[in-house]
């Protein structure tokens, strides 16, 4: 029987929401390279937690871990555990199919794919060929909808998806994710290569999703994460130094690294 | 005039030189093949069978028994090539093993043509005892093709950003269905490309299948697979060998000029699937 993780007491300060993902001990190496040291956090459900840290600390290579993106990366060697409604992702999961759709990934480039912009959201879904086509047409206008992108392209979902702009690329990578129904939100840094304007529209559009949605959000945007996050993990150097709701974060830290980082943008780890 | 100004317009004279003269050679030799190949052509000599040992009569049969050969051949390297490239750059993890495949490749290319046509003759005739075959000939021809199709499949493969296959494979995408739903699409053009050079290089091969595929004359068109059939280049070969005779020698500047046709359209072709698929597939 697996029993669900509940979020660990984080420097006296507890949280009562129960964690959708815990990592315990988690290392992560790749081509000699010691990446994740020991990492351990709880990321809760429901919400959206910012992972912020300076280049190189790991951020990435974390969420990546998570729904097992990096074992494509060759090299890649991975001790400890990452558990989802409590079962390991690494032992539990023979499927990576099933581990993907559950935990979906938005990544910072908008990577659509030269199909059309109905065909780009269908595209994850397993037996989407067989669907009528007023299933397909639904579906499309359901996950559009969510991204607020319905409006924009509904008359034109039979054009080439890289005929959109850089911002609506993304909310159609974000919809295509959605379509396979994930319970999880993966996001590296999904604002980074959009206008301020999509950007916004983005931040928007998490903040609605995060109803339904367990959402991480790998960001070096201070500021985003300080309008968007509810809850903050603070990685440096490979190692997870400290985690908590927003306003324990922001307004009192345990670590003197955490409130440098958070108010001067700076580290020296 | 400065040393280094005068080093440049050496330098930029002599790839000047370089290029007309290779330009040049080229004009020259296709207008050879043009102004001598024109005064056999006519529709009767595209159109009716070969007589008196390729001397009188057309080519028909040769054009058809050549683009039979590569036909079949193209149908039996196409798959293979594109499952090569696809397992070079999709499965071969190890270096040394990518290092040892890729070196195979390179040397099957340049394996002089002739080795292929006496490789044919001994294991295919004389050990599997086929027999003079249009098939062996096509095997042959697509062993020869095959180092092409997988370098510029295997290119054009390499070439899709990996945020493609990531992105597949974050939506719980299997490895087969990162291939067949996003590499080929995107890479098909590359296979498409290589297998019309490939083809325009082995329509005009003559050792490898002269002694293993072709008869010199007699023949039409071959009635089981393993029949011999004629070819433009062997029939160049063989109206060659009587070149006292000026309607033979008037019969094999046609059927040059006519096998230099082929290859153009075949390269032309390669250029232009090159550029449409391309475009199609990046839409």
């Amino acid at each position: 029987m697996t029993t669900k993780p509940q979020l660990k007491v984080v420097d006296g300060k507890a949280t009562d929401t129960p964690a959708a993902i815990d990592v315990s001990d988690f290392n992560v190496w790749c081509c000699e390279a010691h990446i994740l040291n020991n990492v351990s956090a709880q990321f809760p459900a429901r919400g959206i937690t910012c992972i912020v840290g300076p280049s190189g600390s790991g951020k990435s290579t974390l969420i990546r871990s998570i729904n097992r993106i990096n074992d494509e990366v060759p090299g890649f060697i991975h001790k400890g555990a990452i558990r989802f409604d409590g079962r390991d992702i690494f032992t539990d999961y023979n499927d990576l199919t099933t581990l993907r759709t559950e935990i979906g990934m938005v990544f910072q480039k908008p990577c659509v794919f030269p199909k059309s912009i109905a065909e780009n959201v269908l595209f994850g879904l397993r037996d989407g060929r067989k669907l009528s086509t007023a299933d397909r047409l639904m579906i499309v206008e359901e996950n559009l909808r969510a991204v607020s992108l319905w409006k924009e392209v509904s008359k034109r979902l039979d054009e080439s998806a890289t005929s959109l702009s850089g911002g609506q690329q993304q909310r159609l990578c974000i919809a295509r994710t959605l379509a396979v129904k994930p319970k999880i939100l993966l996001l590296d840094e999904p604002t980074a290569s959009v206008d301020p304007v999509s950007g916004r529209a983005i931040e928007e559009l998490l903040l609605e999703l995060k109803k339904d949605y367990t959402i991480l959000l790998v960001t070096h945007d201070l500021a985003q994460c300080r309008r968007i996050a509810d809850h903050i993990v603070f990685m440096c150097d490979g190692e997870m130094i400290e985690q908590g709701s927003r306003q324990i974060m922001l307004e009192a830290p345990a670590h003197e690294k955490t409130a440098r980082y958070l108010n001067d943008s700076f580290c020296d780890c | 005039m400065s040393n280094r100004a005068l080093i440049n317009a050496i330098f930029v004279n002599s790839a000047r030189s370089a290029t007309v003269l290779c330009g040049f050679v080229l004009t020259f030799l296709i207008g050879v093949i043009i102004w001598n190949g024109m005064n056999a052509m006519n529709i009767q000599f595209l159109l009716s069978a070969s007589r008196n040992f390729g001397a009188s009569g057309g080519i028909l049969y040769q054009i058809i028994g050549s683009l039979l050969l590569v036909i079949m051949a193209s149908i039996l390297v196409l798959p293979v090539a594109i499952g090569t490239a696809l397992f070079k750059s999709e499965y071969i993890t190890s270096p040394t093993l990518f290092r040892i495949s890729n070196t195979l490749i390179y040397s099957l290319n340049g394996i002089p043509s002739v080795t292929f046509g006496i490789f044919g003759l001994i294991f295919f005739v004389n050990v599997l005892g086929t027999g003079i075959s249009w098939f062996v000939g096509s095997i042959i021809l697509a062993i020869m093709m095959l180092p092409t199709i997988v370098l510029t499949t295997y290119q054009s493969i390499n070439s899709i950003p990996s945020a493609y296959r990531e992105a597949a494979y974050a939506l719980g995408l299997t490895k087969w269905q990162v291939i067949w739903r996003v590499l080929l699409p995107q890479g098909i053009h590359g296979a498409i490309t290589g297998l019309l050079i490939a083809l325009a290089r082995a329509i005009g091969e003559t050792a490898p299948i002269m002694f293993i595929a072709t008869a010199f004359s007699g023949i039409n068109l071959p009635g089981a697979l393993n029949d011999p059939v004629v070819t433009l280049p062997t029939h160049i070969l063989a109206l060659a060998q009587q070149a006292t005779n000026p309607d033979a020698l008037q019969n094999a500047w046609g059927a040059s000029l006519v096998l230099l046709t082929l290859v153009f359209i075949f390269s032309i072709s390669a250029l232009f699937s090159r550029m449409h698929l391309k475009e199609i597939s990046q839409r």
